[in-house]
């Protein structure tokens, strides 16, 4: 766990091979996401123009175990709920917040 | 020391003696002295000042917010990990009227904690020792004991009655249904959860969005997690329940026109893991959403709590146990059982007995002759499938041809069965029978 920069990480916003504007962005993982993932936190390059989605659909290649549940998650961009159609900004906050239960 | 030992013994009588005089002195003072007429805007007593008085003293939680707190009613469903920091703090800060739902009795696994239980009240309701430690804490609290689950039947008549509801029970479904109740009968509700080192809260408002809202899908049986003994570490689910006692204080003791403005707009994070320690939150959805089952103005999906009940039922079935499903998991064949009795008579040359809990539960209590293999490798895993192929003939083989008993064990009997069901059509051209022992470990050790 902690903060590890992802193969598609960069310092920050610019012009990608090809000439693409890329956004950076910061993923927080919480709960089963955090354990599934193995990490809490992590940078994400992205195109710019991305949505929560087009993040989504990263992620869950990435780590596998994470279909399913990125569906039932509370996604929050800079500390506000988003639905999945939120486009993401350079230096954005995404947190992925499962529901859980126990007590 | 002798001395002081005594001195302290009687100082008690001293200041109860002393506490006398001053009221009756009080009283002809202010009997004598109409210029000593007495009045309180809030209506608080002599005793309410006096109990009360640190938090009477907090900048915005004076006079008035403590009277609203006292005449309050509050339900709160869930008497264990998050219910012992709610139902302790609400009593002592005087709220009025307490209900305890909780149909589960104490166990000794609680009282690591569920501070409000102690050694004295294993086996009791748990909703009983509760309002027993209600009483401790504050006598002028009016109780109501509900030692029972919550249902279809019951649910409506407890929200009505009062002016907020908590959820704290350890269930999601549970959450599901309470958030539900509360909707169609207009009531605020916290709810809020605690597992491992972290945790959530929030305060959902009749008019704002709902639980459902923010979580549309309760998670897929395979990211839930029951059977294998979620762990939760006691300061958390106190941390996460004082949040709610916090919320709760603060919503009862607001002007009712504020209300709107202030509450029912963030969910509360709790991050407990060393690294991370602290808290975070996030901006509900300004609106009610449309995609929600219970808000969509168009197509809600739970019109009733028949269909908020068969809702929380059909997801508890699934979250009896919880399985990767990577591998083909057999159907819902039956299975045949043993217990640690019968299991203890038997021959042990024709025992192979299969542990499939997570290995760290290994490090607590393991048998020494047992085959060791996580039952979500058992089911997925070709290379653990052929060791386990192999044990089976080894042992066939070392007493001499005869039949072997194969007999599954876990935490709680859950993920036994499943390992059970798996190896008996996988071990069916083997010279084998395959059982499992109901109530796993928890039975063992009981
Ligand atoms: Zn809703």
């Amino acid at each position: 766990m902690g903060d590890a920069a992802d193969s598609g990480a960069a310092a920050g916003g610019g012009p990608a091979r090809g000439g693409k504007r890329t956004v950076t962005v910061k993923v927080l993982y919480f709960a089963r996401s955090r354990e599934v993932s193995g990490r809490a936190l992590e940078t994400w390059r992205l195109e710019e123009g991305a949505t929560t989605k087009d993040l989504e659909e990263k992620l869950v290649h990435k780590y596998e175990g994470l279909k399913e549940l990125t569906g039932v998650c509370a996604w929050a961009v800079n500390e506000e709920y988003v639905d999945d159609s939120q486009v993401l900004a350079d230096g954005d906050e995404v947190a992925i917040i499962p529901p859980i239960s126990g007590g | 020391m002798q001395i002081l030992r005594q001195f302290r013994a009687c100082e008690p009588s001293i200041t109860e003696a002393r506490q006398g005089e001053e009221k009756t002195k009080k009283k002809q003072i202010a009997s004598a002295a109409p210029w000593l007429r007495e009045t309180s805007d809030a209506g608080l007593s002599h005793e309410d000042l006096a109990r009360f008085a640190r938090q009477l003293a907090v900048p915005g939680f004076g006079a008035h917010a403590q009277a609203r707190v006292r005449d309050a009613k509050v339900l709160v469903v869930g008497a264990g990990g998050l219910g012992s920091p709610v139902i302790g703090l609400l009593a002592a800060a005087g709220v009025g009227r307490l209900g305890v739902v909780d149909g589960d009795d104490v166990e000794l696994s609680n009282l690591h904690r569920q501070l409000l239980h102690s050694e004295a009240e294993v086996g009791a309701r748990k909703a009983e020792s509760a309002a027993r430690a209600v009483k401790r804490i504050n006598s002028g609290v009016k109780v109501d004991v509900y030692p029972f689950y919550l249902s279809a039947r019951n649910v409506m008549q407890l929200v009505a009655e009062v002016d907020l509801v908590i959820e704290a029970t350890d269930s999601l479904a549970s959450k599901y249904f309470v958030n539900d109740a509360c909707r169609f009968a207009g009531k605020p509700v916290i709810l809020a959860a605690a597992q491992g080192v972290e945790g959530q809260v929030a305060l959902y408002a009749p008019h704002g969005p709902c639980y459902r809202c923010m979580f549309p899908q309760p998670p897929p049986r395979s990211h839930r997690t029951t059977c294998q003994e979620d762990g939760v570490l006691g300061p958390v689910p106190y941390m996460v329940g004082s949040l709610q006692a916090l919320l709760a204080l603060q919503y009862l003791g607001a002007d009712p026109a504020t209300r709107q403005e202030v509450f029912g707009k963030f969910l509360h994070m709790f991050d407990g893991a060393p690294e991370h320690l602290g808290m975070r939150r996030v901006k509900l959805p300004e609106n009610r959403r449309k995609i929600c089952a219970l808000c969509s103005p168009t197509a809600p999906t739970i019109q009733s709590l028949r269909d908020s009940a068969s809702f929380a039922n059909d997801f508890e079935l699934f979250a009896t146990c919880n399985v990767v499903t990577a591998g083909a998991v057999p159907g819902e064949g039956k299975v045949a059982t043993l217990s640690w009795d019968k299991l203890q008579g038997l021959d042990p040359k024709r025992v192979l007995l299969v542990d499939v809990r997570e290995a760290r539960f290994r490090e607590m209590l393991r048998f020494e002759g047992s085959h060791n293999i996580f039952v979500d490798a058992l089911v997925a895993d070709k290379g653990e499938q052929a060791r386990i192929l192999e044990c089976v003939r080894k042992q066939v083989a070392t007493c001499g041809g005869r039949r072997v008993d194969v007999v599954a064990f876990c935490n709680r009997g859950n993920d036994s069965k499943i390992a059970a069901r798996f190896l008996d059509t996988f071990l069916k051209e083997e010279n084998c029978s395959v059982a499992h022992v109901p109530g796993g470990m928890a039975s063992y050790l009981d």
